[in-house]
């Protein structure tokens, strides 16, 4: 599983750091930091909940 | 309650969510109550947008069309305002007044009566539907409230909305979200208008995960647009309790990342902000509420924060701005 982010769309609203705190961060200046782009099988479901969540549609999965 | 300086106080606002009401234990709240509080708080308010609040429904006669008492109430509210007595503001200007929908096509009377009593001002309708479990305002929940959105009547009734050009208004919580997705796909051609942001249950995270998934997908589809408020209102006890009085800097970060959530989905072409007065006076003043919007609108540019202040609003809800007589 890999987490792509469009940086042209992204926001930097951070529903995808609520939604999945293991995988996203916002730092001080609101940017998005992925913290782990290949994560393990386990946390796929907090990934997809992360892209759902995205106002901007900024985040894909791939494998 | 001080109030505070306004921000920007130049900048045009239609408030396309104000209620007057005089609610057992809330308080009178009509033109007059309205048009001080808008004084007082020295922003621009140049319209106001009624919405409907089971204000003054007729107590007699056939029960599907004892809701034309509010618009009747409003057409005078506005009339009252329109006499320029109370202040350059036109409040009631445009009115959302209250049908039910499950009527089907039985409802085009209805609402053909409300646009005659509405001399113009009659725009749509918002039906109560904002339904949890939970209960709400410290009422139990009606187990007729389910899933109400989601019955091929009122899909019917949203029909014939659209055929006569007028727009609904939903409120709903956030787990209900999925029904007007639905609607808004079934019906396309209707305006529809979501208040109060889809309103999320509570602050948790899985709540707000949910949500802000919900918001996405409804921002997809085109005909429906959203209004960025209802946030302080208080849907746990009931109305009238005394404000928090929160200052606008904390109110700005409490709200900001659902607002901006629902700007970045929608785009500022299909987002306004509200006041939802008086609900919403549970957590701070008229003032300091409109001074939050503008702190997270800051960083938009003119032409958007002009959208969301007040074009938007004007658009959907038919008001013409910039000519002679703007404001009748």
């Amino acid at each position: 599983m890999k987490i792509t982010v469009d940086r042209a769309l992204c926001d930097g609203n951070g529903n995808c750091a609520v939604a999945a705190p293991e995988l996203f961060l916002l730092d001080d200046n609101d940017e998005l930091v992925v913290l782990n782009d290949s994560p393990d099988e386990a946390l796929r479901g907090k990934a997809e909940a992360a892209v759902r969540a995205c106002p901007k549609n900024a985040l894909s999965l791939g494998e | 309650m001080t109030e505070e300086e306004p921000l920007d106080p130049g900048r045009r606002i239609i408030d396309p969510h104000l209620h007057f009401w005089d609610p057992q234990g809330g308080g009178r709240f009509f033109v007059p109550e309205a048009a001080a509080m808008i004084a007082a708080s020295g922003h621009n308010v140049t319209h106001s947008v009624f919405v409907q609040c089971h204000a003054m429904h007729r107590a007699d006669g056939p029960e599907e069309l004892r809701v034309l008492g509010e618009t009747e109430f409003v057409v005078g509210q506005a009339a009252m305002s329109a006499s320029g007595m109370y202040g350059p503001a036109r409040l009631g200007n445009r009115i959302v007044g209250t049908a039910n929908l499950l009527l089907g096509e039985r409802v085009a009377p209805v609402l053909e009566a409300h646009v005659a009593a509405g001399g113009g001002r009659f725009r749509g309708i918002r039906m109560a539907t904002a339904w949890r479990a939970l209960g709400m305002f410290g009422w139990p929940a009606d187990p007729a409230g389910a899933g109400v959105m989601a019955r091929a009547e009122y899909a019917e009734g949203a029909r014939v909305l659209a055929n006569m050009g007028l727009s609904l208004d939903a409120w709903c919580f956030h787990s209900q979200l999925g029904e007007l997705i639905a609607l808004a796909d079934a019906v396309p051609d209707l305006s529809i208008v979501l208040d109060h942001v889809g309103t999320p249950e509570d602050r948790s995270d899985e709540v707000r995960t949910a949500w802000a998934a919900a918001i996405a997908e409804l921002a997809r589809r085109p005909n429906v647009t959203i209004k960025l408020g209802g946030l302080g209102m208080d849907h746990e006890h009931g109305i009238g309790h005394a404000s928090r009085g929160a200052a606008s800097a904390e109110l700005a970060r409490e709200w900001g990342p659902y607002l901006e959530t629902c700007i970045a989905a929608f785009g500022p072409d299909r987002a306004m902000f509200e006041s939802n007065f008086p609900p919403d006076i549970a957590t701070a003043s008229y003032g300091a509420t409109w001074n939050a919007f503008k702190i997270v609108a800051a960083d938009y540019s003119e032409a958007e924060k002009d959208a969301m202040f007040s074009g938007t609003a004007a658009r959907v809800y038919g008001i013409a701005l910039g000519g002679e007589g703007e404001q009748a």
